[in-house]
């Protein structure tokens, strides 16, 4: 049983690891991706052009509203890292697990709604075109799905703790 | 037993969390079967065999080639997903073993996001460009192809989360019960 243990922690630090690397690249590939969609807005850009423009479009709000689910994803990253650290601590259904469960099915929930519907409806308004638009896709729905079970899971280990609580 | 506010704030949020669970299955089963008919139809709308006209002709031949399950694979995986989501969501509705289908759910939700996440990142490009390039002298060049995305990469992340809390949640239910 303790040899089971152990293995679960060793592994755990590893994937602790594994998605501290992942989350970095995430951030980098994040800012390369909205690099990527200003630099190509003129042909034969020089890099210190290019540069201008991506920080000129930092000015538009839409270059924010269209990092909400990007960012919310990140942030999952960044919270399994919590838990893959609480994982490797040893501490099984502690707090910090479910709090890292919680965080990630709320960000889950938030960056599959800010990719559906919060994004393109807020992008329709600041174009000045108004209404209600949806951008559904399978990943999106999946994304939101998994988000709310994890949620829902969490708020069971929470109630399930207080039970231990009580009765130990 | 009298009722104290608290109690009727909390058996309130319980049923609305029991409405939002059943509306969530609801949503879950029909994506589910609008999913599996798409994939059932895809023959026409991806051009399996292009003297397919209609949705389902000749249905037992393309069904059974390899071709069929690596365009759906992704596809058959959000489905899986959909369908353990409706049986998690009716499980904790009626509070049906709820331990045991939540270890389920997480074990079996993790390994599926992770296969999807191999395959769409490396073994779909690899089969669509090629890993292997022969080149002169019978030598082979070998390049990998990837498909690096967000959305993948949270899920890869999160099917690694799901199998490793299912394991020391398992250990945790394993050692409750020879306690008990």
């Amino acid at each position: 049983m303790t040899q089971h243990k152990a293995d679960i922690q060793k592994q755990a630090m590893w994937w602790e690891a594994l998605s501290a690397m992942i989350a970095c690249l995430l951030i980098i590939y994040l800012i390369r991706d909205r690099f990527v969609a200003t630099s190509g807005i003129l042909p034969d850009m020089n890099l210190t052009q290019q540069l201008s423009i991506f920080f000129l479009s930092m000015l538009s709000p839409i270059f924010w509203v269209s990092l909400i689910a990007p960012i919310s994803y990140v942030y999952v990253s960044i919270a399994a890292l919590s838990v893959f650290r609480a994982i490797g601590k040893g501490h099984d259904f502690s707090p910090t697990l479910l709090k890292g469960l919680e965080k990630m099915g709320s960000n889950l929930l938030l960056g599959a709604c800010g990719a559906i519907f919060l994004t393109p409806t807020l992008i329709n308004w600041l174009s000045h075109k108004g209404g209600i638009k949806f951008e559904s896709s399978t990943e999106s729905f999946i994304i939101l799905i998994v988000g709310g079970a994890l949620y829902f899971i969490s708020d069971i280990g929470k109630k399930m703790q207080n039970e231990l609580e009580s009765f130990v | 037993m009298i009722k104290t506010s608290k109690n009727v704030k909390k058996e309130n949020v319980t049923i609305a969390t029991n409405k939002l669970l059943l509306l969530l299955a609801a949503i879950c089963s029909l994506i589910f079967f609008i999913d599996m008919s798409v994939i059932i139809t895809c023959p026409v709308n991806q051009g399996l065999n292009s003297n397919i006209k209609i949705p389902l002709e000749g249905f037992p031949t393309w069904f059974f080639t390899p071709r069929f399950w690596i365009i759906n694979f992704e596809n058959l995986t959000y489905s899986a997903i959909m369908l353990l989501s409706v049986i998690l969501f009716i499980n904790l509705y009626f509070g049906r073993k709820i331990i045991e289908s939540i270890l389920h759910y997480m074990g079996t939700v993790g390994i599926i996001l992770c296969l999807n996440t191999l395959f769409s990142t490396f073994i779909l490009p690899g089969l669509k460009y090629g890993n292997l390039d022969v080149i002169p002298g019978n030598r082979f060049n070998f390049t990998l192809h990837y498909d690096f995305n967000i959305q993948t990469m949270t899920f890869g992340i999160l099917g690694v989360f799901l199998i490793l809390s299912s394991k020391a949640n398992k250990k945790i239910k394993d050692d409750l019960e020879s306690f008990v």
